[in-house]
């Protein structure tokens, strides 16, 4: 591989179609690249479930074959990616992280990864996850627990957990994961990289792994802004197969790339940060002033109850998940790794009046949070992780009574923005000498992905994305 | 503000779970969580128009993205 394709494989996805197009690289030598940096990756970090070698690498030379015929080419044409396990693909049998699984394999590609597909990029590998994507850490008692590219020791985050790992070492340049109470946001801060959630009903679901249909959200993980732009902008828009999506319009995120950030006010809410640690307040801090220095205008603003929002969030969820996964949990619940089986038990012990409550509380919810706490702001920030970055060893609780707590703390600035709906964006904090890493988020009001894309550009012209060394 | 008598997770497993054990350890921890759930439940019950559906989230998330822009 010559120079010029090294420092591609480990540039934008935009880029790499950019010179794919041209001529400058083909889609065999990057998807061999990534091949060839995924592998001692995965043996480092355990981020891989299946390899696809074979099948990426006959859609890379069919790619190229579609550039030297001078075909139409989508924006993704011919770059290589990778997802988290959790997506239908025709044929296949999605593992969900998971010893149970369906039956049958897919009929047809998720949506998401159809729109993809349709726009160029083709897979290389099926990416680890935390076990049916409920849990916030990385850890999986079925194919073992991920670990952190910049330590080792450190958990990844979850659930989203080989995605993060797969774009922060420079793998891939973008990766598919879910978040359903916090499952982009945390492991693209424990990595190192950005993502984003977009509003929920944004995204199809339609062939994605269901976990609480009222929370599960689609979105990319990548090191590069102009990558979340244009995915979102392939991946976003009413769906026909999910009833949920959204009819609204779509704002132009690539456009929003270039929009001024002095025209956003943001919300701080400094009662909310403060239950952070003195270290996470100091890197926010410092988040902070590089949108200051930007012009952006900020404001305070106040949350009136967060717990309540939170605890919300866990009513409408807990039985949600537990629902989708009673007959499981009944009939195979030795199949289940003890951390996941724990927490699904929990959602049996809501009364279904209380889920109806929190149900029908959300409008209501999201009102006052609009009206009240954001006022003109465009944008919150908040911290993404409470803490520094926990150790594996730390949150290995298995199914002890310690669990719910410790994830409880873990999940403090992520699950009530579900309940919400609202679209996050993560941005990771500059690193200084020897700082792990760890990530800050923007909540943006319904649909405004665009804003937070600005603040995403304008946030990466001052911090540079970082590869981890492996 | 009444207390809603909810399930008795001291004695009783909902039958959700018929066949499925939770151990008695667990289900103490699970029970402490989901007291502090109900209690928001009710809290937000009590202010919670008879009307409310779940449906309203969108149109609310619909009248933001219309509202004029400063």
């Amino acid at each position: 591989m010559s120079g010029a394709d090294e420092t591609l494989a480990q540039a934008s996805a935009v880029s790499m179609a950019a010179a794919i197009a041209d001529g400058r690289t083909t889609s065999i030598a990057l998807t061999e690249a990534a091949l060839a940096r995924l592998k001692p990756v995965h043996e480092a970090c355990n981020a891989v479930i299946t390899f696809e070698e074979e099948e990426a690498l006959q859609a890379a030379a069919q790619a190229d074959a579609a550039v030297q015929a001078n075909a139409k080419l989508g924006p993704l044409h011919g770059v290589p990616l990778a997802h988290k396990d959790m997506f239908d693909r025709a044929g296949r049998i999605a593992s969900w992280g998971a010893n149970i699984r369906r039956a049958e394999p897919a009929a047809d590609d998720a949506a998401v990864l159809a729109r993809l597909k349709a726009a160029g990029a083709h897979q290389i590998a099926a990416l680890h996850m935390t076990e049916f994507a409920f849990g916030p850490t990385g850890h999986n008692y079925i194919f073992g627990h991920a670990r952190n590219p910049y330590n080792r020791e450190l958990i990844t985050g979850g659930s989203s957990s080989g995605s993060a790992i797969a774009v922060a070492t420079g793998a891939v340049p973008v990766a598919l994961g879910s978040d359903t109470a916090g499952s982009l946001r945390l492991p693209a801060a424990a990595c190192g990289v950005k993502s984003l959630k977009p509003t929920w009903s944004r995204v199809s679901l339609a062939g994605a792994m269901p976990l609480s249909g009222n929370h599960d959200c689609v979105g990319p993980i990548a090191r590069h802004a102009e990558d979340l732009a244009l995915i979102l902008s392939l991946i976003a828009g009413h769906d026909p197969k999910d009833g949920r999506t959204a009819h609204l319009p779509m704002q132009d995120y690539q456009a929003a790339l270039e929009a001024d950030p002095g025209a956003l006010t943001i919300g701080i809410d400094e009662a909310l940060i403060g239950q952070a640690s003195d270290d996470v307040q100091r890197r926010l801090e410092g988040a902070r002033a590089v949108f200051a220095d930007a012009g952006c205008a900020f404001k305070p603003v106040s949350f009136r109850d967060w717990g309540e929002l939170d605890r919300l969030a866990q009513l409408l969820q807990m039985p949600e998940v537990a629902s989708a996964h009673g007959a499981y949990l009944r009939n195979r619940a030795d199949a289940y790794g003890p951390q996941v089986r724990a927490r699904v038990e929990v959602g049996h012990f809501i009364s279904g009046a209380d889920h109806q409550t929190a149900l029908r509380a959300r409008g209501m919810m999201l009102r006052d949070v609009l009206e009240t706490t954001f006022g003109a702001c465009d944008a919150i920030l908040l911290p993404v992780f409470p803490d520094a970055v926990p150790t594996i060893e730390e949150l290995d609780l298995s199914d002890k009574p310690e669990l719910l707590p410790a994830l409880a703390r873990v999940l403090l600035y992520t699950r009530a923005i579900n309940y919400l709906a609202l679209p996050a964006l993560t941005l990771p904090y500059a690193r200084g000498g020897g700082e792990m890493p760890n990530g800050f988020q923007f909540v943006g009001r319904p649909f405004r992905e665009d804003q937070l894309m600005t603040l995403a550009a304008t946030y990466e012209r001052a911090v540079s994305p970082e590869i981890a060394k492996i | 503000m009444a207390k809603s008598p909810g399930i008795d997770t001291k004695t009783a497993a909902p039958a959700s779970l018929t066949g499925h054990d939770v151990p008695d350890e667990r289900r103490a921890a699970m029970q402490a969580n989901v007291a502090a759930l109900e209690q928001a439940a009710l809290a937000v019950s009590d202010r919670l128009p008879i009307d409310a559906d779940a449906r309203d989230i969108h149109a609310v998330m619909a009248a933001d993205l219309a509202r004029p822009k400063t």
